[in-house]
């Protein structure tokens, strides 16, 4: 039993500083391919296209207030917050259905422009929107989106209320794509456990293999995970991997490295582990067999790997408290 | 002096297809922008022809993901700070119908928004906007609700123009056409054809395309099987003699002279198409081309000069560059400047590019629509 457990520590101890690599080169390649920004985007032409009468997605992320939170012209915004969003739509519907007049007076030989007037633009501030919204929800053609307006503008009496439905609408929605989102970036992480697994010969097999056999390894590795505990469980009871600064990101990337370097893994490239182990002639045939041998032992890496540095921390904190605690009566 | 562009667009790549050239590499880039600053590193390397090219293209796929018909706008009014007044045609694009499938933006959007941008401040009077018009909408059932759709454009969000692109899958003397022909005739409204064969066409299928309402032996042959051949049929400058025919006052612009090729090659079956379109601009007043795009390359700029000079047709050459399709062969800036150059050397008597560029199309936009 004990083997069984300091096995599991150690086991989880590598997977969990694989794991931060993994993670943070995942978050790294979201922010350059500005992934979130993206799948925001996506979500929202999702809903707001309206083929049957036009891409409000795209009046939405050209309205001022949305407009603004671009880093350039050509890219789109990471976040938006529920108010700012439900400010932008509100304004277009309101706004949606008359279109200024341009005319050309060819005394002058210039346009005459004639804007639309709303009745919320003469009353005081505020008044008159939820008029002006629906007006706008009217005007459109019967589609899905139409649909979805009308009823998020039930029970609205003023710009407050209709606000908050709209915000309560965009928070739910959020929530719902969010999953998406992980689904997307578990795919992801598993690409990048891939990688990591090849680069470092990260073998889950071969690894389980070492650790059940050399106990000193097993000691040394179990001896570290209690002092990296202790020292990371503020961390990890606080701020998730994804929500950290860059700067900090690359430290932890960098602190991993390295303690990966110096403790000796069963991990890495070796010429001698690859020949004469399987008693065949040649070189490369060993290699060869070595590479088909060790797939299966990358693939169960690579999930592994995607399981999040947060999640192997865990396991590594339990089986801890559970050495602990059976140790004694040994 | 007022100079014009005649011949500019601003649709983002949300109002194109996916199927059409140019918008994957955009999309690409959209989703990877990595990939865009990569092609910049690489062409500020400098290794020769090859860089000029990159650069190029990432130049017009990034002017193409502007998110907005008003950032890409103002990245064509920055050529011309230094030029004074300089108006600028903007060509809507309608792709809905040309069988490569519903581009993101659809075109009600694409209009409103132009217009929406013309409301604020100075641009009413820089951009210019021509209404595409393609007869095969469905809600166009007779050409009678067409002009009923087109005429609210011109007389209350103020268009100026009309464009055509027959490439896209439809012939220019389709009979859903005649009322709106008729209308722009009797209000001298301009109307903008696209004429050269290039990468941008009718993509559905061609098996079993209907007979045009007048087959023309010499120039229709319905039996070719690759689109890009058979863009041919709608694009020919000769189809125009039939709408002239019908409407010999229309104003009309058969863009791009028929293309670079058709202009500097000659030999049989080469020159058919500047041919055809100098003719009709010989027999009809009111026929004109522009240089647009055609202008990329400079060896066609002897012969563009030889018709400035001729009095014949040189008040019917428009000039414009096809902003930003152009930007992948050649600067909107170069192009512009060596051409000048160039028409400014012909002659001492007159000014061939301000004839092109500011007389010459203050009479083809002029309607009840817009003067100048």
């Amino acid at each position: 039993m004990p083997v069984l457990v300091d096995v599991i520590i150690s086991f989880a101890l590598i997977f969990l500083l694989f794991s931060i690599l993994v993670s943070g080169m995942a978050e790294l390649w979201q922010l350059i391919i500005r992934k979130r920004a993206l799948f925001l985007h996506d979500a929202i032409n999702d809903v707001f296209n309206d083929h049957l009468n036009k891409n409000y997605a795209h009046l939405i992320y050209t309205h001022p207030l949305v407009d603004r939170l671009k880093e350039k012209n050509t890219t789109y915004p990471h976040y938006i917050a529920a108010g700012t969003f439900a400010d932008a739509l509100i304004d277009i519907i309101r706004n949606d259905h008359q279109l200024p007049e341009i005319t050309f007076n060819h005394e002058r030989k210039s346009y005459d422009i004639k804007h639309a007037v709303y009745s919320s633009d003469q009353a005081k501030a505020g008044d008159g929107i939820v008029t002006d919204f629906n007006a706008g929800i009217h005007a459109m053609a019967e589609s899905d989106l139409k649909q979805l307006l009308r009823t998020v503008s039930f029970g609205a009496d003023d710009y407050a209320s209709l606000k908050r439905n709209v915000v309560q609408w965009f928070n739910d929605y959020m929530s719902a794509t969010s999953t998406w989102y992980k689904r997307g970036m578990t795919k992801m992480l598993f690409g990048f456990g891939i990688i990591v697994a090849l680069v470092f010969n990260v073998n889950a097999i071969h690894i389980v293999k070492e650790l059940y056999d050399q106990k000193v390894m097993r000691d040394e590795l179990v001896n570290y995970a209690k002092e990296y505990v202790a020292k990371n469980k503020e961390f990890y009871d606080g701020e998730k991997m994804q929500n950290i600064p860059i700067d900090l990101q690359v430290q932890r990337i960098q602190e991993a490295y390295k303690e990966s370097r110096a403790l000796n893994l069963p991990v890495g490239w070796r010429l001698k582990d690859m020949t004469n182990r399987y008693d065949l002639p040649g070189m490369t045939t060993d290699i060869i067999l070595y590479l088909l041998m060790s797939i299966p032992g990358w693939l169960i890496a690579a999930a592994a790997l995607s399981y999040g540095a947060d999640n192997w921390f865990n396991i590594l904190s339990r089986f801890i408290n559970i050495r602990t605690s059976i140790k004694p009566k040994e | 002096m007022i100079y014009f562009n005649s011949h500019t667009h601003i649709f983002s790549a949300q109002y194109v297809p996916n199927n059409v050239v140019g918008v994957p590499i955009m999309n690409f880039m959209s989703r990877y922008p990595i990939a865009a600053t990569l092609s910049r590193f690489f062409a500020r390397l400098r290794f020769g022809a090859i860089d000029s090219q990159l650069e190029r293209v990432t130049k017009f796929a990034s002017i193409g993901l502007g998110t907005s018909q008003e950032t890409i706008f103002n990245t064509l009014e920055e050529y011309y700070n230094s030029w004074g007044d300089v108006r600028f045609v903007i060509l809507t694009m309608d792709m809905e119908q040309m069988g490569a499938g519903k581009p993101m933006g659809n075109y009600r959007t694409q209009l409103e928004e132009l217009v929406r941008i013309r409301a604020r401040g100075h641009y009413a009077n820089k951009l210019l906007p021509f209404l595409f018009v393609d007869p095969r909408r469905p809600e166009f059932v007779n050409g009678k609700v067409l002009v009923e759709w087109v005429k609210p454009w011109f007389e209350r969000y103020g268009f100026c123009g009309i464009k055509m692109y027959p490439a896209l899958g439809y012939y220019p003397f389709d009979e859903k056409l005649d009322e709106l022909y008729d209308w722009a005739e009797a209000k001298q409204v301009p109307i903008l054809y696209h004429c050269i064969q290039g990468v941008i066409h009718y993509r559905g299928s061609l098996n079993g395309f209907p007979k045009p309402r007048h087959f023309i032996p010499e120039i229709h042959n319905l039996n070719l099987k690759e689109g890009k051949a058979f863009q041919a049929n709608f694009t020919h400058p000769l189809n125009y003699k039939k709408v002239l025919e019908r409407n010999p006052r229309l104003k009309i612009c058969l863009a791009h002279y028929g293309g670079e090729e058709e202009l500097t090659r000659r030999g049989p079956n080469k020159g058919a198409w500047y041919d055809a379109i100098r003719n009709l601009m010989v027999e009809y007043k009111n026929v004109y081309t522009d240089i647009s795009f055609t202008l990329h390359d400079q060896s066609t700029f002897p012969i563009i000069a030889k018709d400035m000079k001729d009095p014949a047709v040189q008040q019917q050459v428009l000039f414009g560059t096809d902003y930003y399709v152009v930007q992948k062969d050649k600067d909107e800036g170069d192009l512009r400047d060596e051409l000048r150059a160039f028409l400014n050397a012909q002659s001492e008597e007159r000014n061939l590019f301000d004839l092109m560029a500011a007389e010459n199309p203050r009479t083809f936009l002029r309607s009840s629509f817009y003067s100048a």
